[in-house]
């Protein structure tokens, strides 16, 4: 099977009470593609999944357009487009096999084709021994791969995934992440995954689309967004920024606080931006003081302070302990700068 | 010790009442029906008055309770859609019938329905004959319309709770999978609220079956339906109580099995609800 394409113009969507829940927005995905639409909560990513769905229509001008074919005016169940939905949505009344093979008894798929399938996808998604389960009793990453490929089952080419992984616990979520995305590429489907956790959208993700107040913000690879962000709500949105003013002469980085290389860097006075794993404890000639030590098992997270008042945080190896007041040196990953995405 | 004869001493006015309001007469009836040997059985057996009222309570039991299941259904549908204020104001709307006199909701209908009411004249000057139209609420099938006045207040109340607890989104997973609406109604929704209508059906068939102040403001003793030829049988000049406590028994056990049956549905839908 070969994932579909789409392509949203113009899709924005305004509430009859007179919310503008998605400003106009135009996105192209290609088949196979996996895209995550990341933002927090009301920055309008569930209302673009409806619209492809077909849950909601968009306003007047607004076109979707799958596989070629504009199914604007159509009702999901005419797009053939798979769906995951946060709560599982699974029919309580049917068996693990009945719910992953009701698409295919739906659009008439032989017997034994659909029970082919079928155990194709319970052995995909490691539930051939649940398959007379009802869906009650099971755990909620089970449930979670239940819901998957059911909507995977009919081979429609793409599938929609609406927070799939909120209702979990951290732990079950990580190793869900990859199941999922292992699952969505071996069955070659184009995947639009809607999530509010910058982990997993950059975990699982092609490409990235972050979204604000029902705008594209940016959209990019991963890296491409995480280390170089459209802007300074987008760096913010992954974690903390460090900056830190001063001028490189001949590849040393020089502030009040110290020196360390940075090679490779256009001489001249500078603002460097870094994420705190770019901060390199003990590995050049900064000095700083430690204001607070968070221990956090496999690391611990320190706020630094500069002797002019500069705040960085970096993180450091969780075994040696800090305690405020310590002095550490630091030494700056030039991999690890980030630089803005438009200069 | 003093709690546990407390807790019995709780008991005492709720056992007494039992004993005396319901297991004494109870016996009594059954002392009654059996007293001639079996003989108030076979006399009724050989009754057509008791078949043909036999045959009344069962269209009765079986069309009310249908009936008032399938609007029930269908109101409760329409109360989960709409928003909490508006849905706890309907619901409380429509359990007032349930507080209103059977022959409250009987002088109604004679006043509407009747062979001079307000609809069948309506109808009478669009050539229907009132004869047959007004005589419509006076069989068993009319007084099932009637019937209903109360009995879907009372499905809404078993009903609803459940369709309010269903996920719509599993709708919406049914038809991404290519379900049209209908389908995914009959295929997902129906299957889950089923448990709720058969509970509601037999908990409307079982009042339907015992009720008669309803048909007896309506008609009379004239109607042929169980309680009515019971009535009939206790209240007309030589009264003849063995085959009263014989039909009696008939007609509590008739109620006493659609209740079993809605009992042993029930556990499903406290699990749904």
């Amino acid at each position: 099977m070969t994932g579909k394409t789409l392509q949203l113009t113009r899709c924005s969507k305004t509430y009859p009470d007179g919310t503008r829940a998605l400003e106009p927005v135009d996105l192209t995905i290609a088949a196979g593609e996996v895209v995550v639409l990341l933002g927090p909560s009301g920055c309008g990513k569930t209302t673009l999944l409806r619209l492809v769905a077909g849950l909601d229509r968009p306003d007047a001008g607004g076109r979707v357009v799958l596989d070629g074919l504009d199914v604007t005016a159509h009702p999901i169940e005419k797009r053939g487009v798979g769906m995951v939905f946060q709560s599982y949505a699974l029919f309580p009344h049917m068996s693990v096999a009945g719910n992953i093979g009701y698409g295919l008894r739906v659009q008439g798929w032989s017997r034994a084709k659909r029970k082919a399938r079928v155990d194709e996808l319970l052995a995909t998604a490691r539930l051939t021994e649940l398959a007379g389960r009802r869906v009650d009793q099971l755990s909620g990453g089970q449930r979670q791969r239940v819901a998957l490929a059911r909507a995977l089952a009919p081979r429609s080419g793409m599938i929609l995934l609406d927070e799939p992984l909120t209702a979990l616990d951290a732990g079950l979520r990580e190793g869900l992440r990859a199941e999922i995305a292992a699952m969505i590429r071996d069955q070659g489907a184009t995947a639009v995954y809607v999530t509010h956790d910058q982990a997993e959208a950059l975990t699982l993700a092609d490409r990235l689309v972050v979204m604000n107040r029902g705008t594209i913000a940016q959209i990019g690879t991963p890296r491409e967004v995480y280390y170089r962000p459209a802007s300074d709500y987008i760096a913010g949105f992954f974690g903390p920024v460090n900056r830190l003013s001063g001028t490189i002469e001949d590849g040393i980085f020089a502030t009040a606080t110290g020196t360390t290389p940075v090679p490779g860097q256009p001489d001249g006075a500078t603002t460097l931006a870094f994420r705190p794993e770019a901060a390199i404890v003990g590995g050049g000639g900064l000095r700083f003081q430690v204001a607070t030590s968070l221990f956090e098992g496999v690391r611990q997270r320190l706020d630094l302070e500069g002797p002019a008042g500069e705040r960085l945080v970096a993180y450091a190896p969780g075994a040696r302990p800090y305690a405020p007041g310590d002095e550490v040196t630091l030494g700056i990953d030039p991999d690890g700068l980030l630089t803005s995405s438009d200069g | 010790m003093r709690a546990s004869i407390l807790k019995w001493a709780l008991a005492v006015p709720a056992g007494a009442f039992l004993v005396l309001f319901l297991a004494w007469p109870l016996a009594g009836v059954v002392g009654e029906a059996v007293s001639g040997g079996g003989r108030a059985f076979a006399a009724m057996a050989d009754d057509p008055v008791f078949w043909r009222g036999l045959v009344g309570s069962a269209v009765l039991g079986t069309l009310a309770p249908f009936a008032s299941t399938v609007v029930g259904l269908a109101v409760s549908l329409h109360l989960a859609t709409l928003p909490p204020a508006k849905r706890t104001a309907l619901l409380t709307v429509i359990a007032v019938p349930l507080s209103f006199s059977g022959l409250v909701v009987a002088y109604g209908f004679i006043l509407v329905f009747g062979r001079s009411g307000f609809v069948t004249m309506l109808l009478a000057d669009l050539g229907a004959d009132p004869a047959v139209v007004g005589g419509l609420i006076y069989t068993p099938a009319g007084l099932a319309i009637a019937y209903c006045y109360y009995l879907i207040p009372r499905a809404v109340l078993v009903i609803f709770p459940v369709v309010a607890n269903f996920e719509t989104e599993q709708l919406h997973a049914a038809r991404a999978l290519g379900a049209s609406p209908a389908r995914a109604f009959i295929d997902i929704l129906l299957p889950q609220v089923a448990p709720a209508c058969l509970v509601a059906f037999a908990l409307c068939a079982a009042v339907a079956l015992g009720a008669y102040g309803t048909a007896l403001a309506l008609s009379g003793t004239q109607i042929p339906i169980l309680p009515m030829v019971l009535y009939s049988k206790i209240s007309d000049s030589g009264a003849d109580l063995p085959s009263a406590a014989a039909m009696s028994l008939v007609l509590i056990a008739l109620a006493c099995t659609v209740m079993a049956i809605a009992e042993l549905v029930r556990p499903r839908v406290r699990a749904a609800a």
